[in-house]
């Protein structure tokens, strides 16, 4: 009887050898194949005795459950030859850069915590489609609950947690993704771009640290740098902003090593509260890297009259666009009026951290199941 | 009708009411931006390719377009002869859809023909065709001036550069996608 070894799969056998496939953590060894006859690929087998050196190890290769399929194994478009390799590699190293974020946080002396996925209002963003389920919706993202924790007295939250947007598909888009958002109360958002700078540093291979400290530049800046000779002022207002940026700006930013842009104008405030002295602009923050936008962050807005008069503006956009129109968060309001301590908040998209540590070019390469192969 | 997430590779669709094919699609969402969609679309009927930003939401209509399977039956006139080799129905062709198809047009040439709204609007030759000889001056030994090619009429009509070793008669394999001479077959 076997005794508490690895379990191995068995991939591919030649007259004389075994290709197998550790299951304790995803690596590959090619053993002698010795022994039984009668093992076949798609086997699950332990080496019996003790040497178990990486190439024609000489232990006895003993089966445990034979593989009763007639197919052929593994079958080309098949489930363990689409997913064995180096997507299992790549979910071990997502593992680890979870770990290492959770690690980075309880180090800070945050308080890790969960809020509701499933919600009455999911947030009235223009541009974000919510998922209906059942007469709720669930979350795009867990910033109002999260900010009630904060005027409760929770000033150092950190969330790993689904999110959920409808429509979003694509090589860097999945309408379930991963979050990791994190508040601090007393802080701005540039104590949170320094955040970012230490997470990163924390959760990146070595050989790709040289991309840090992160660049800063305000939006206005950024314009004045990418932007055409006949653009380089920001626009006074979104309409005009938007193909500019995305054509001329955007595509510049995380390029080379990572960037942080500041001061987006004040009409792109979201949650963030205009500056103290300058209230064209908003104290939010977007970072990329690896031509990706990773973070977004706010010092958060924390006055309840101009947060529903956002609300009120963002319920008539969306009506406008004929979009559903979500319920008012009554109870995010109430903890706005029962006030709000000066806080920070940032959300990163954690798919993405691991695309960029683990050099992925895709979403599906770092995630178990994609939606289209659940 | 097709949404923006349909938008992929391959996909035909009508744009101001002419037939493209989409070569790269890319879904865009700025954080607090609306979506679309970044595309490059090539003009099936002109090939000239175009960039355009698709809004989330917005619809667009299919392409009727399909590639057929046919053979060149004969020149009728102005026009070409092809057979549907799906269902042995006969077409005629202008020459102006034929275009430079024509210079390498030998009977009973099997080739893709596109339909746009059933209407024939261009012919695709296969990429390689063998093609024999109909006239070619004698190359002179040793005359490198001219390149060391000299011309050669195709029992098709195109007139094409060749090797200096090229004879009357032989059979040559051309790129049509080029016109050029790739190899000769058999002498």
């Amino acid at each position: 009887m076997r005794q508490g070894g690895s379990i191995y799969r068995v991939l591919a056998r030649s007259e004389t050898m075994l290709r197998l496939a550790c299951l304790d953590d995803a690596s590959e060894r090619l053993v002698s194949a010795s022994g039984d006859d009668a093992i076949t690929p798609g086997d699950f087998v332990c080496i019996e005795a003790a040497s178990t050196r990486s190439y024609g190890a000489m232990g006895k290769v003993v089966r445990v459950a034979p593989f009763a399929g007639c197919r052929p194994f593994p079958e080309a478009d098949g489930e363990v030859a689409r997913l064995w390799g180096s997507r299992m590699q790549r979910l071990r190293a997502r593992d680890l850069v979870v770990r290492k974020v959770r690690q980075f946080f309880y180090d800070e002396g945050f308080t890790e915590v969960e809020t509701p996925l499933l919600v009455p209002s999911p947030g009235l963003e223009v541009h974000l489609d919510a998922i209906a389920c059942g007469s709720e919706y669930l979350i795009t993202s867990p910033e109002y609950q999260m900010k009630r924790l904060l005027g409760a007295g929770m000033g150092k939250i950190f969330q790993i947690c689904k999110c959920f947007r409808a429509g979003e598909e694509s090589d860097r888009h999945n309408p379930e993704f991963t979050m990791l958002e994190w508040y601090r109360a007393g802080a701005t958002y540039e104590t949170l771009m320094d955040d970012c700078d230490r997470l990163f540093a924390a959760v990146l291979p070595e050989a790709m640290q040289s991309v840090l400290p992160s660049r800063r530049t305000t939006m206005a800046e950024a314009f004045a740098q990418f932007a055409q000779p006949e653009h380089r002022v920001v626009p006074e207002n979104e309409a005009e902003f938007w193909p500019i940026y995305l054509e001329q700006v955007e595509p510049k930013l995380g390029q080379q090593g990572v960037d942080i842009v500041c001061e987006w104008p004040s009409y792109l405030a979201a949650l963030a509260r205009r500056k103290p002295g300058n209230t064209k602009v908003a104290e939010r923050f977007e970072l990329f890297a690896g031509g990706m936008e990773l973070v977004n962050a706010f010092s958060e807005l924390t006055c309840a009259d101009e947060q529903r008069t956002r609300f009120a503006e963002d319920l008539a956009a969306r009506k406008r666009l004929g979009k559903p129109a979500y319920p008012v968060d009554e109870r995010f309001l109430a903890a706005l009026d029962e006030g709000l301590p000066p806080a920070a908040g940032a959300a990163l998209g954690l798919d993405r951290l691991v695309m960029l540590a683990t050099d992925s070019h895709k979403l599906e390469e770092v995630v178990t199941f994609t939606t289209r192969e659940r | 009708m097709y949404d923006t997430s349909d938008l992929r590779k391959g996909l035909k669709v009508l744009v101001d009411g002419a037939p493209y094919i989409v070569v790269e699609a890319q879904f865009v969402k700025p954080g607090k931006g609306a979506a679309f969609t970044r595309t490059k679309m090539k003009n099936l009927l002109t090939g000239r390719v175009i960039e355009q930003n698709i809004r989330s939401g917005e619809k667009l209509a299919p392409a009727d377009v399909e590639d057929r399977a046919m053979q060149y039956l004969f020149k009728e006139g102005d026009a070409f002869v092809f057979m549907d080799l799906g269902n042995y129905e006969q077409l005629h062709i202008s020459a102006e859809m034929v275009g430079e198809a024509a210079l390498f047009l030998k009977d009973n040439t099997e080739l893709q023909v596109m339909l746009f709204n059933s209407r024939p609007v261009g012919v695709t030759l296969p990429t390689f065709m063998e093609l024999k000889v109909i006239e070619s001056e004698p190359g002179v030994k040793g005359d490198t001036a001219t390149g060391a090619s000299k011309q050669a009429k195709l029992e098709s009509g195109a007139t094409i550069q060749v090797p200096l070793f090229i004879n009357q008669g032989d059979v040559l394999k051309i790129d049509t996608r080029t016109g050029q001479y790739v190899e000769r077959v058999s002498r």
